[in-house]
Formats: C-alpha cells, sequence, structure tokens
C-alpha cells in the first residue's frame, strides 16, 4: 500500500453492538476531497448515518478524526474533531478538541475512529498501537469526567491520551461534553451524549508509530519560521499569561458580553471577572495543547464552601456564559462552576446558558420555587447554578427539561419563554451578543451546527465597517465559514493565525510539504464550501421542512433594544434579519429558503447528494 | 544540570522536535526526552532527560557506552538492547522503542532548548556548548 | 517638540479594515499616548485587542516615548 503523507493511513471502525474492530484504509478520494478532521466527519456522518436516525439510538455514529497537520512538526497540530448526528439539533453537529489526542491516535495508527452501535456494558475503547479492545468498565460508570480520566491514567500510565464523558453523558443530556487532558472538552452539538447512548464512557489511545510526511526538509524550514515568529511576537506573552480570558474586558467594552441571560450586553461587575483577576487570584499553572507555544490552558484553583478544586479554565466563553450571563459575583466562583460542569460532563456554554434562562424564567415567574425544588433561581446565585446542573446532569426535576436544551425547556414552560431562549437550531448561543454586530448575528444564524461563534468569528469587522451596516456583511460571513473550519479539517489550532497574526501563507506551504499534495490555500478553501454545503444538505434531507426558519435568531433580538451599556438603545430589525439571509442565500448559491440548489451542489463535485435530493423534491 | 521545570506547560514540542532531528520523523516516542504529566498530584509537569551523568556506562555489559565531549553515547552497532542500562539510569533517561534496537537517549544537540516556548531546556543548550 | 513612532500592526488586523497598513509611521507631539498613536493610524476603539510597547503590554493611556514602536493585535476570536 501507498504510504500516504500526512496520513496515519488507516481507519479504525469499531461496532460495540457486535465488539467487532475492523479497519480500512483510507481511501484517495476521502483525502483529496475532504482533508480530514471536520470534513471526514461530514462525510461519514452524511453517507453513513440514515435519515431519520434516532441521535441517541445505535444507529448514530461518531466520528473521531484528526487532520493532516494533527501530531506533525508544526505549531499546535493538536486538535481532533468529534462528529455525530446531534441529539441538540437534529442536525450534523460536530466539536473540536485541543490537547494531546489527536496526535496519538495518528501515532496509534489511525486517522479517524467511527464508533457504531451499543455495547452492552458501560465499556471503553482501549488502542495501543494494534491492539484495540472494548473493555467493560461497570466500575467507571457514573464517576465524573476528569476523575475518571485519572483513573485510566493510573491504570494504564500518563502516555496514555484518554477522552472521557461524565454523568451527564451517561444520562443523555443534549449538551453534554467529551473531556480531555483534565478539563478541555469538545462540548458543543452533545457529543458526549452519542457517547453515554453508546455505553462508551472512555477511550484511550496510546502510539508508538511516526506519521510520514512528503518533504521532511521543507515541513522543517516552514515550521522553524513558525515557531521563530511565533517567539518573536510581542503578544506572546500576554497569551501565555491570560489565554483566552484576556477577552472578557474587551467584550465588555464593546457590548457584546452576554449578560443576564443576553439581556444585557455589558456586565457591570466584568472587572471581577477578568483575565487579570484570573492571573491573580486563582491560576496556578499555564497548560498547553500539543506543540503550542501560547498555552492559552490555565489551570486554576477555587474553593467553594470549604472544598478546594483544581481545573482547567476558565477560558472567555465559560467567563461570558458562566459568568456575566449568569452573573456571578467572582472568577473563582466561574471557576467552581466551570468545574462542576467539566466533572458532570456539560458544556459550559450550553449549561452556562441553560441555568441563566432558567435564572430569567425563575424572576419572571413563570416557574416557582415549587417547579425547582425549592432552589432560589436567581441571578448571582453560585448556589443555585450548582444544584440547577447537577438536576440538568441527573436529568430530574426543572434539570430534565433543561437537559433537551433551551429550546425544549421554552417549549415545556411557555409564558413567552421561547423569546429568550437564546439559541439557533437547538444550540445554546455562545459568548458573543450580537445586536449590535449584523455581521457576528447573521454568523450566529447561519453557524451550519447552530449558534456556535468558531465558524465566522466577525465582531471586529462590523467595528471596522460599521456596526449598523449590512451590506456586504454576508460575503465577509461566508468567507470566514470557509477559512476557518479549514483548520478543523487539517487538524491544527487556528489561534495563531486569528490571534497572533501568523500569516495564513505558512499553512498554504505546510500543506504540500506535509501530504505532498499540490492543492493552492484556494483550492482547500473549496473543499471547505464543499464540506458546509454538504452538512447543510444533511439538515434539508433530515427534514422536509429543513430551511429559512431554522436559522432565526431569538426574538429578543429584534424586538428588545440593548437596554445599557456602551450599546444602549441600539438593536437590528426583523427586516436586516431578513436582509442579511437574502444577501448570504444568493451568495451561496441556495434559494431564498436556505437550500443549496442543485447547480450549487454539482459545481462543488456533490452531484450524487444533489441527485439524492431532487429525488425527494427537496431541492431544486 | 538545572530545569526550570516551574515553566513547563506540557506542550511537548521537545518530545516532537527530538525526533524530527534525530529520526526524521514525527513521532514523540522516538524521542531522548518525555515530559509526564504530575497535574492531577503536583499540578505540575515533569521533564525526564540525561543529564549525561554517565552510570550508564560502567553498567553496560559489552561496552557500548561512552563518553564523548563530555554526551553519553550508545553505539548503536555495538548495542545488544539487552536493557540494563535503561533499568540502571537514576534518572529513567534513556527509553526503549519498539522500533529501534538501541535505547534512545538525549545526544545534547539543543534543538529541544532552541524551540522550548518557556526556556525551560536552557540547561540543554549549555551541554551542547560543552559538547562542541 | 514631535516624536516619531512606528504602530505596527497584525497582519490579521490589518486584513479586516481595506487600506489599514500594516506598519504606519507617526509624527506625533511630546506627551501623546497609545490612545492618539491609535487613532492617528486609522484604528477605532474596540478593533483592537492587545497592545504591546516596548515588549510590555500597555493601554490607551500609556504614554510613548520618542521612538517607540507599538504593537497591535486583534481582539481575542476565540477556538
Amino acid at each position: 500500500m501507498r504510504e500516504m503523507h500526512g496520513y496515519a493511513g488507516t481507519i479504525l471502525r469499531v461496532n460495540l453492538s457486535t465488539g467487532t474492530v475492523s479497519r480500512e484504509p483510507l481511501a484517495e478520494d476521502l483525502v483529496s476531497d475532504y482533508i480530514g478532521g471536520r470534513g471526514f466527519g461530514a462525510h461519514f456522518v452524511y453517507r453513513e448515518v440514515p435519515p431519520g436516525a434516532d441521535p441517541l439510538g445505535p444507529g448514530n455514529k461518531l466520528v473521531v478524526a484528526a487532520g493532516p497537520f494533527s501530531g506533525v512538526f508544526l505549531p499546535s497540530g493538536a486538535k481532533t474533531n468529534f462528529s455525530a448526528k446531534s441529539p441538540a439539533t437534529g442536525l450534523y453537529g460536530d466539536s473540536n478538541i485541543g490537547g494531546h489526542l489527536a496526535g496519538e491516535l495518528k501515532y496509534a495508527g489511525y486517522d479517524a475512529i467511527i464508533v457504531e452501535g451499543r455495547a452492552p456494558v458501560p465499556s471503553y475503547l482501549f488502542i495501543e498501537d494494534d491492539k484495540v479492545e472494548v473493555r467493560p468498565c461497570e466500575k467507571l460508570w457514573g464517576m465524573g469526567a476528569i476523575k475518571t480520566e485519572k483513573a485510566l491514567k493510573d491504570e494504564l500510565g500518563d502516555e496514555f491520551q484518554i477522552a472521557t464523558i461524565g454523568p451527564a453523558g451517561e444520562n443523555g443530556v443534549v449538551f453534554a461534553s467529551v473531556n480531555h487532558d483534565i478539563g478541555r472538552q469538545a462540548g458543543r452539538c452533545g457529543m458526549g451524549a452519542v457517547m453515554g447512548s453508546k455505553n462508551l464512557k472512555a477511550i484511550a489511545v496510546r502510539g508508538t508509530k511516526s506519521v510520514p510526511v512528503a518533504d521532511m526538509a521543507g515541513l522543517r524550514k516552514v515550521a522553524d519560521e513558525m515557531f521563530s515568529a511565533l517567539a518573536a511576537n510581542p503578544a506572546l506573552k500576554v497569551w501565555q499569561d491570560q489565554g483566552l480570558a484576556q477577552v472578557t474586558t474587551w467584550s465588555n467594552s464593546i457590548g457584546a458580553l452576554p449578560t443576564r441571560n443576553f439581556r444585557q450586553n455589558f456586565y457591570e461587575n466584568a472587572e471581577a471577572l477578568s483575565g487579570e483577576r484570573m492571573r491573580s487570584d486563582i491560576h496556578v499553572r499555564d497548560k498547553a495543547c500539543f506543540a503550542c507555544p501560547m498555552a492559552t490552558g490555565k489551570y486554576c484553583r477555587a474553593r467553594y464552601r470549604g472544598e478546594t478544586v483544581f481545573l482547567e479554565g476558565p477560558e472567555y466563553e465559560t467567563t461570558a456564559l458562566i459568568g456575566s450571563n449568569c452573573a456571578l459575583g467572582s472568577i473563582e466562583e466561574v471557576a467552581y462552576a466551570n468545574y462542576m460542569c467539566d466533572e458532570l460532563g456539560l458544556d459550559t456554554i450550553s449549561g452556562g446558558s441553560a441555568v441563566a434562562f432558567t435564572m430569567e424564567c425563575f424572576e419572571r415567574g413563570i416557574i416557582t420555587k415549587e417547579d425547582t425544588g425549592g432552589i432560589e433561581a436567581r441571578f448571582g446565585s453560585l448556589d443555585a447554578f450548582v444544584e440547577i446542573v447537577k438536576l440538568i446532569a441527573a436529568r430530574k426535576g426543572i434539570g430534565e427539561p433543561l437537559s433537551r436544551g433551551v429550546r425544549a425547556a421554552a417549549a415545556a414552560w411557555g409564558g413567552g419563554s421561547e423569546d429568550f431562549a437564546i439559541q439557533v437550531k437547538g444550540l445554546e448561543w455562545s459568548g458573543y451578543e450580537s445586536r449590535g454586530a449584523p455581521s457576528m448575528m447573521l454568523a450566529y444564524m447561519t453557524c451550519d451546527i447552530g449558534a456556535h461563534h468558531n465558524r465566522a468569528w466577525s465582531i471586529t469587522h462590523d467595528i471596522a465597517v460599521g456596526r449598523n451596516v449590512i451590506d456586504g456583511k454576508a460575503a465577509k460571513v461566508i468567507e470566514l465559514q470557509h477559512v476557518r473550519p479549514l483548520f478543523d479539517c487539517l487538524g491544527v489550532c487556528r489561534l495563531q493565525w486569528v490571534e497572533l497574526g501568523l500569516p495564513l501563507e505558512y499553512y498554504a506551504r505546510l500543506y504540500p510539504a506535509v501530504t505532498g499534495r499540490q492543492d493552492t490555500w484556494d483550492d482547500l478553501l473549496v473543499k471547505s464550501e464543499r464540506i458546509w454545503n454538504l452538512v447543510r444538505a444533511f439538515g434539508v434531507r433530515e427534514r422536509a421542512d429543513f430551511g429559512r426558519a431554522d436559522d432565526q435568531p431569538p426574538r429578543r433580538f429584534y424586538t428588545e433594544p440593548v437596554p445599557d451599556g456602551p450599546l444602549a438603545r441600539s438593536r437590528i430589525t426583523r427586516e436586516d434579519l431578513d436582509r442579511l439571509l437574502d444577501e448570504y442565500y444568493d451568495l451561496r448559491g441556495w434559494d431564498r429558503n436556505g437550500r443549496p440548489t442543485a447547480k450549487t451542489l454539482e459545481r462543488l463535485g456533490l452531484g450524487d447528494v444533489a441527485a439524492e435530493l431532487l429525488a425527494m423534491g427537496r431541492i431544486s | 544540570m538545572k530545569l526550570d521545570l516551574d515553566r513547563c506547560t506540557g506542550c511537548k514540542l521537545c518530545q516532537l522536535v527530538c525526533s524530527v532531528v534525530n529520526f526524521g520523523e514525527n513521532n514523540p516516542k522516538k524521542a531522548g526526552i518525555r515530559v509526564v504529566s504530575r497535574l492531577f498530584t503536583d499540578a505540575r509537569y515533569d521533564v525526564v532527560v540525561c543529564d549525561q551523568c554517565g552510570v550508564c556506562i560502567d553498567a553496560c555489559p559489552v561496552g557500548a557506552i561512552s563518553m564523548e565531549d563530555d554526551v553519553v553515547r550508545i553505539d548503536p552497532d555495538m548495542c545488544t538492547n539487552c536493557g540494563v542500562c535503561v533499568e540502571t539510569c537514576p534518572n529513567g533517561a534513556l527509553f526503549s522503542h519498539p522500533d529501534v534496537d538501541y535505547p534512545i537517549k538525549c545526544v545534547a544537540c539543543g534543538e529541544c532548548a532552541r524551540l522550548c516556548p518557556r526556556g525551560v531546556l536552557d540547561a540543554l543548550a549549555d551541554v551542547r556548548k560543552v559538547a562542541s | 517638540m514631535n516624536m516619531k513612532v512606528t504602530v505596527e500592526i497584525s497582519r490579521v488586523l490589518a486584513a479586516i479594515r481595506p487600506g489599514l497598513a500594516e506598519r504606519v509611521e507617526l509624527d506625533l507631539p511630546e506627551g501623546a499616548t497609545v490612545g492618539d498613536a491609535l487613532a492617528a493610524a486609522g484604528l477605532v476603539q474596540g478593533l483592537w485587542g492587545i497592545v504591546v510597547v516596548g515588549g510590555k503590554v500597555a493601554d490607551v493611556s500609556t504614554k510613548l516615548s520618542p521612538g517607540d514602536k507599538v504593537a497591535v493585535f486583534p481582539p481575542v476570536s476565540g477556538g
């Protein structure tokens, strides 16, 4: 078999129902069409998960994939992508994780793992090079996500890289996370619940093999330039000190910090949650992903009611959704709440949002102490936060509707709460309130997995060209929706580019050196657009009514002006939103209902997908 | 030899570049240095690497290990991969790998020290100076 | 008396706004601050995240000295 440069060359397929483990050579067209990581995930989920499959049933598949840059000599080839049909949205979902898993998977000899079926008893997947076993682990079931990682490291050794779920994942909370490296999460879209539904508590990997590259001398030259440029970067030290926590102050200053369930975008107490306070009050040690000079991971200590805990974080998203959005009083309180979510195996973004939604419902009288089982669910209460997330993870009391996401909880509780259930497509909104940032609003509305910021982050574009300007914003969002997810395909972190300004040319030069393929950066962007459309097609195939209605923000954002802060009184109108969407769909080559046309799919090499959707009468 | 372990972030770039420079491969297990996470117990990282103390020289039953320019070197042609040096090393700094038929150890090339983003390994760069 | 100051704008930040140069040489009055330099370079508030002067993190009120290099980076944009 020809060595495939940049790849381990093998897909590992594990059927948990039968206990069967099989290996498939990595297909050339899979690599040339979909690159890796998120691209592999989108491909396998579209091709192998049948329409209508229960996301938490044995028919769903979990695809864990590294990319060609993962584990290779370059800055932070550290990203592992988890894809499946999402229990939060019923659509394609993915989430990625840093740490040390991606390279380890390739060193063990695999570019991806496809997990199928459901194990008869709680189990974990053991991988050490060619030795692959599904091992029963009843004793770990019910254990916290991080405690599980420790238990497996104690048993297997520190060189094993381990992904785990907590009780929330076991119980099918739709925003349950996958956890790795003591506090890093693939948090979004409920990938932890998919693992739990398969009775899969953990994946443990160790590998001793090499990842072949096409041109080692060329790779070393580019990588050396990149590492040197990072070392000389004057902002590196800020990143090493504060990581992502530094953004809290900035976000508050421009009116984007989610506050009190996104009613406000300015938190009067933001200083208490700043990166500086994180560093001075709770920081213990800097903690890096694989081969990364930035070390944005901040290992911290938090005390609460006589208990001292250690955790990684909180970073910005957590500080925003748990901190200001629930109006907590200090960075240490945020850190403890972060720790609770990590152990329970809950996404801190959706988890924070679910608690904030509960607090608003409680303060408005939509739910009462009778509903909450006595919890005074008021903004600012860490006690309430802790009790509510425990109920969510256990799916008991108010935790049951909340465990299905804020959209479902609003449907259960009514009282107009749909208007402030802050989500798109069933996925809770991440850390940027966007009434004063039309392109960012559009980015959230059209993000393929639901309201997540990582596909297109464009607030600075809004600030640069005008925060009320609508025209031209869609083009920027689309450009970012192709370039940023490319990093998730390549299996490399994009922070070195987006934050420290490492030029994209470096990555364009890395690609041929690693893979031996001659694709230009523009060629890669076309592949990224293909993946974007394949993900959209998944939704179109899934539901006859899928389309424009799924791309809407909660009503709060176009009916309530911002009450205070730097953007007081600003708002975005329903008409603005429609104009943004029209322009976006037109530029994408989709119809005005947000469905890709057959012509667009064919242009992107998805002719068979076009034929399938045409035959179903879903597109024209 | 004193490493500035308090600054280590556990990124393992040292392991990766070691395999790249000394074996021409991307393979952190094929390296003469190890980063060990002690986060769970002590909230810190450890780095395990040879300090060129030479205890293994006398331990080697076939005389395959010698000191050259202050650097302890294993002659791959003489080495029988018996594992005695691995067992003897007081620092646990000789590493076996299934694809390499002799123990892997630091040869003081200094590349890890050059790339370490935190200067944890500056002391290893000094060894290179002595060696060259 | 005026002083010469250089503003170095991170490439990823310069790309956000058409016409924004990566390097701007400025002639500023004595006592000028980082905020003055950024405004003169065409950077509106909110557009930048980190500012470093002489290897140290600075803010808008930091006073500049002749020959200073002001390095500007975008606000964080998350994973």
